[in-house]
């Protein structure tokens, strides 16, 4: 039994350091899912909580057959799916107009070797931030459990409760839409950095 | 080969022969949606992973801490507004029940055999329907009747008890974690 399990079926039974050793294993991956699904720290962090303590009261019904991370990530996906469909009733849809505003500015690494390589790929990574923002709940955590969890497309259909057919399909269209809009975004931004100069120049 | 393949490649992850590596970055210079595509690839495999701030296990258990307090309140809230509303119950129908309270074990057994045989009657004064039941009254001897109420009685004490005992346990385990929790902070 390898000690993941180990730690499970501890939990299961009652033992809540067990549980704790479970939330400090899986923080990262859970808040990064949450944070890429609802671009806030806050809100991110609260979702982390949440889906933490949805996993602790369904304990009981984990299949030990089934891997505990592609449960717990689950969980945590379907959680922030229905986040943000209670978002799109109660919020005014300024979501297109938010930018990175609200995060803490990340300004690049001046020790880094090629402090200019790593300005561009901070904007690269903030733009990529803001694109996945535009894109449609299940579509962005279909992209985001293949891209930063390495889901192949049978895992992700389980966990988003769809047919492989549909992942498929969901991929391929957030992927074209991802790349339309980075590519749109960084037109823009060269048009910006010379602002008094003619774009064909 | 057209572009449809070599987006094909793009989106289905392919893993490509040398061969076609060479092939598909030739395409990528000649093709801006390809390329576009590429990049948007790139820059989701270099996504770093995003941390929570520090403490996150603490507050995890905080916050596990309070919902339990929560739950323990709403517990006792439901269970007290029950027995508020079942003791008034009990209070209102008090004196129409006078008679069974004062009454011994014998005298009550006696009191619901009684009152069964007129259920029977009364069935079987309503018509063929109520001949079961009827029947069943003048065929079961006084003390199977009595057997099977001290069984139902049986049955009711303890399911209070085992409820008062679990109550009692989810308590105890609530008073633990808290001071487990104490404990780590």
């Amino acid at each position: 039994m390898n000690e993941e399990l180990a730690l499970v079926l501890q939990a299961q039974q009652g033992d809540d350091d067990a549980f704790a050793q479970l939330v400090e294993r899986y923080q990262t991956p859970v808040y990064n899912l949450c944070y890429r699904m609802l671009g806030e720290d806050e809100a991110a962090e609260d979702a982390a909580q949440e889906s933490f303590l949805r996993v602790y009261r369904n304990l009981a019904r984990f299949d030990r057959q089934r891997s505990f991370a592609t449960w717990l990530l689950s969980i945590t996906a379907h959680y922030c799916i229905d986040c943000l469909r209670r978002r799109k009733f109660t919020m005014i849809s300024i979501d297109a107009e938010r930018d990175d505003d609200e995060r803490p500015m990340e300004l690049p690494d001046v020790e880094a070797l090629n402090p200019e390589q790593e300005t561009v790929r901070h904007e690269e990574q903030a733009a990529l931030q803001r694109v996945l923002q535009q894109l449609d709940a299940t579509d962005r955590a279909a992209v985001v459990l293949r891209y930063w969890y390495d889901f192949s497309e049978i895992e992700i259909s389980q966990s988003l409760s769809l047919t492989v057919s549909a992942v498929k399909s969901r991929l391929h269209r957030a992927r074209r839409e991802l790349a339309r809009r980075l590519q749109a975004g960084s037109s823009e931004a060269r048009v910006e950095r010379m602002p008094y100069g003619s774009p064909v120049l | 080969m057209d572009h449809r393949s070599y987006e094909s490649w793009l989106l289905e992850d392919e893993h490509l022969t040398p061969e076609q590596d060479r092939e598909l970055r030739q395409h990528l210079r000649n093709c801006a949606q390809c390329a576009a595509l590429a990049h948007a690839n790139r820059t989701l495999r270099a996504a770093p992973m995003s941390v929570p701030a520090k403490g996150f296990t603490v507050r995890f258990q905080a916050r596990l801490a309070a919902e339990r307090k929560a739950q323990r309140i709403r517990s006792t809230a439901g269970l007290s507004l029950i027995l508020v509303v079942g003791v008034s119950v009990a209070l209102v129908l008090a004196p129409l029940y006078e008679t069974y309270l004062s009454s011994t074990p014998t005298q009550l057994a006696a009191i619901w055999i009684t009152n069964l045989m007129l259920a029977g009657s009364a069935l079987r004064a309503i018509g063929p329907s109520g001949n079961l039941l009827a029947a069943a009254t003048v065929l079961v001897p006084p003390y199977v009747w009595a057997l099977s109420f001290a069984l139902f009685a049986g049955v009711a004490a303890l399911r209070i008890f085992s409820s008062r005992r679990f109550t009692r346990y989810l308590q105890a385990r609530g008073h633990s974690e808290a001071a487990t929790s104490g404990d780590q902070r």
